[in-house]
């Protein structure tokens, strides 16, 4: 990991009408490192990612990629730095495995023996070579799960943006996806990770930001929240519910 | 718990969802309440408006003779049943080559011209005869327009043309001119008396009537009574009877390229089923707009580096395709069924056939780009479509309808009627593209076209790629 800031929010604000969904918030992801958002239900984390992945344009603040304005739902040659992998499973079920990823990354602009590259490497990163030419429609839960991702991984995004990617996944696939998120640090990218699993950002996450109600109320790495919670203990699960309360939250 | 406490659990479950999803349970109601509408006010067009059961056809009249005369005659046609005098009282008067286009360019089956000098005490000697052109395919308005010019024009001459035209057989059987006028001063008692008859009949009958209904008093003076409006039956040759009876000439207009075996029945059906279906399938193609919002891979398709109109772009050409390789599907399974000579002109057929996947591809986008999920979509699409395609008389010929001024002008304003009036066009009347109709007909495809893929864009815009 290196601490070169490759991705920068400030003061990031979103609003649907009256309610303000993303509250002025700050941070940043730098290469090769998984940044976590982490946050209850209703934090603002959808939002965030919406606004960096350019699916949200009305938002104010600053972003900057690499030290340059980032406005990715305006200039579309921006999107090409970020691969956002949705939380649904955003994939074609009357394709093959290697026609989803063909179509992904012909629409980053690959062609030729580039494509045919990329191509092979992300069903190997997804674990699908030997199913490569089956219909999508046909596989488990996981195996969409891991094609996902691997079709967010088309056209080599510097910034990965994985919305809440192991939901609904079954624990060999998940651990399958989690040894392909690491492999991603290890080559240099950088991921923008949400979810609400302790386990996953505690085992995952370099550096996590705990969000609120809108707010980032807390950031940095385990033992850095742990210090600013005043917890006793290191366990994320603990340190969240002090940072956040108990009370349950709704959408 | 027993089986029936269970099933009323379930049901009351299912009627508070149902009853609280508003869209649905507006849409619910008001579809069968818009199509009840729409279908009644089309029926009731197809029997002329009155409830008789019997349809007005639109019979175009030229006079040329200007006199009062033949203003009369105009009259006793515009006071038939089961005849539409074109033009409206009012309108501008149409020439005997204005007629004869329009009967070329299928825009009216018959036009009667009433030509300088006509008289009916003298129609079967020297004086000119009343002229019929017509288009022989369109025999059902055909044998309703003969009825309704015996019925006028017997009327109009006040009995003198029946005389005129028995004279006619007997002298053509070889009779001589003095017996000839005693027969036709038998005749005219013999009118008289059965006039006389008839009268008291009628008189008859409508006082049953009145009986019968005390409100049904509405009944006009040519109302047609039981039996007469049966008369016409072509059984048993009412043209040829016609044509004598009436001193009628005729003057047949058919496209020399018409294969023999196309009725205009099959043409009508070939047609309406073509523009009709293209429309159901391209809007389901188009529904994958929604479907891609609601699994989520629209979201990913706009966050990649591609302009987001190419997505709606990318959703035409797909539709496109589909609709041209959906048509020359239907085309050549109607050609090797029909045999009605479709690739007589591929030209027009390719330019007309892609006019109308256009306009059925802008529908199909802009009602997926404008509804809010794929059931809105889909109950939306189906009346709009029923509703088009019996406006746009995929159903039944618009001619053979008589509908209120607003009605026709939304008829006349869909894109179904001119995508019929194209197809109809070109395998009936065999229309081709140096034909202003075919032009004018593809002109109006691709102004709908434009229309509803710029409404698309914008829709799917604000609806689609929010912020």
């Amino acid at each position: 990991m290196t601490n070169q800031k490759i991705f920068e929010v400030q003061q990031l604000r979103y609003a649907y009408g009256d309610r303000i969904a993303v509250k002025d918030i700050d941070f940043d992801v730098r290469s090769g490192e998984i940044f976590g958002l982490l946050g209850p239900n209703g934090a603002g984390k959808t939002t965030t990612i919406h606004c960096v992945s350019g699916l949200l344009a009305d938002w104010s603040g600053s972003m900057t990629f690499l030290g340059n304005e980032f406005r990715p739902s305006r200039l579309v040659e921006q999107r090409r730095l970020i691969g956002l992998v949705p939380q649904e499973l955003a994939i074609y079920e009357g394709l093959t495995a290697a026609e989803n990823l063909r179509v992904f990354g012909e629409l980053h602009g690959l062609r030729g023996s580039a494509l045919k590259q990329q191509i092979a490497e992300k069903l190997q990163i997804a674990g699908l070579e030997d199913r490569q030419r089956d219909l999508v429609g046909k596989f488990s839960g996981g195996m969409k799960r891991r094609l996902n991702l691997a079709c967010g991984l088309m056209g080599d995004p510097k910034l990965i943006i994985l919305d809440e990617p192991t939901v609904g996944v079954d624990p060999q696939s998940r651990n399958h996806l989690f040894e392909a998120f690491e492999k991603l640090r290890q080559i240099g990218k950088s991921v923008l990770y949400t979810t609400h699993y302790m386990e996953e950002a505690e085992r995952l996450c370099d550096r996590i930001a705990i969000m609120h109600e809108g707010n980032i109320i807390a950031s940095g790495t385990v033992a850095e929240l742990a210090s600013e919670a005043g917890s006793a203990t290191s366990d994320l699960e603990s340190i969240f519910l002090q940072l956040t309360g108990r009370s349950l939250r709704d959408e | 718990m027993s089986m029936i406490s269970s099933a009323w659990i379930l049901a009351k479950k299912d009627l508070r969802a149902y009853f609280r999803d508003r869209p649905a349970l507006i849409l619910g109601f008001l579809v069968p309440i818009a199509l009840v509408t729409v279908f009644g006010w089309i029926m009731s067009a197809l029997s002329g408006g009155s409830g008789k059961g019997m349809p007005k056809v639109a019979l175009t009249v030229v006079d040329e003779d200007g006199s009062e005369w033949s203003a009369h005659i105009v009259k006793e046609l515009r006071a038939s049943d089961v005849l539409r005098v074109e033009p409206k009282d009012g309108s501008p008067a149409l020439s005997r080559q204005d007629a004869q286009q329009k009967v070329r360019d299928g825009d009216i089956s018959h036009a009667l011209i009433i030509p300088k000098g006509f008289r009916f005490d003298a129609a079967s000697q020297d004086s000119p005869q009343l002229l019929l052109i017509r288009d022989p395919g369109r025999e059902m308005e055909q044998t309703i327009i003969q009825i309704g010019l015996i019925q006028s024009l017997m009327i109009a001459s006040e009995g003198k043309m029946w005389l005129g035209a028995m004279g006619n057989i007997l002298r053509d059987a070889g009779i001589d001119d003095r017996q000839i006028a005693m027969v036709e001063s038998a005749g005219l008692d013999m009118q008289k008396l059965i006039g006389g008859f008839l009268e008291e009949s009628r008189d008859k009958q409508l006082a049953a009537r009145d009986e019968k209904s005390a409100d049904e008093d509405r009944i006009e003076r040519d109302v047609p009574l039981e039996g007469t409006s049966n008369a016409g039956s072509d059984g048993f040759g009412i043209m040829k009877l016609a044509t004598k009876l009436l001193a009628l000439k005729q003057e047949d207009i058919t496209p020399p390229s018409r294969p023999k075996n196309v009725t205009y029945q099959v043409a009508q059906s070939v047609s309406g089923v073509i523009v009709m279906m293209l429309l159901f399938s391209l809007t389901g193609c188009g529904s994958i707009l929604l479907a891609e919002r609601e699994n989520g891979s629209l979201k990913r398709l706009l966050a990649l580096p591609i302009p987001k109109s190419s997505i709606v772009l990318g959703k035409l050409c797909f539709m496109v395709i589909v609709g041209l390789i959906q048509l020359a599907v239907l085309f050549l399974y109607a050609e090797l069924m029909f045999r009605v000579g479709l690739f007589r002109d591929p030209w027009t057929l390719s330019i007309l056939a892609l006019s109308w996947v256009l306009a059925g591809c802008g529908f199909g986008l802009f009602i997926a780009a404008s509804a809010k999920s794929s059931r809105q979509a889909d109950s939306l699409a189906t009346v709009i479509i029923l509703v088009m395609a019996a406006l746009g008389g995929c159903w039944f010929p618009t001619q053979l309808m008589q509908l209120p001024y607003f009605l026709d002008l939304a008829s006349k304003s869909m894109m179904t009627y001119w995508a019929m009036s194209g197809f109809q066009g070109m395998l009936w009347n065999q229309l081709d593209l140096t034909s202003g109709k075919m032009l004018y007909a593809i002109a109006w495809q691709w102004g709908w076209a434009s229309l509803l893929v710029g409404l698309a864009v914008y829709f799917f815009k604000r609806n689609f790629c929010r912020g």
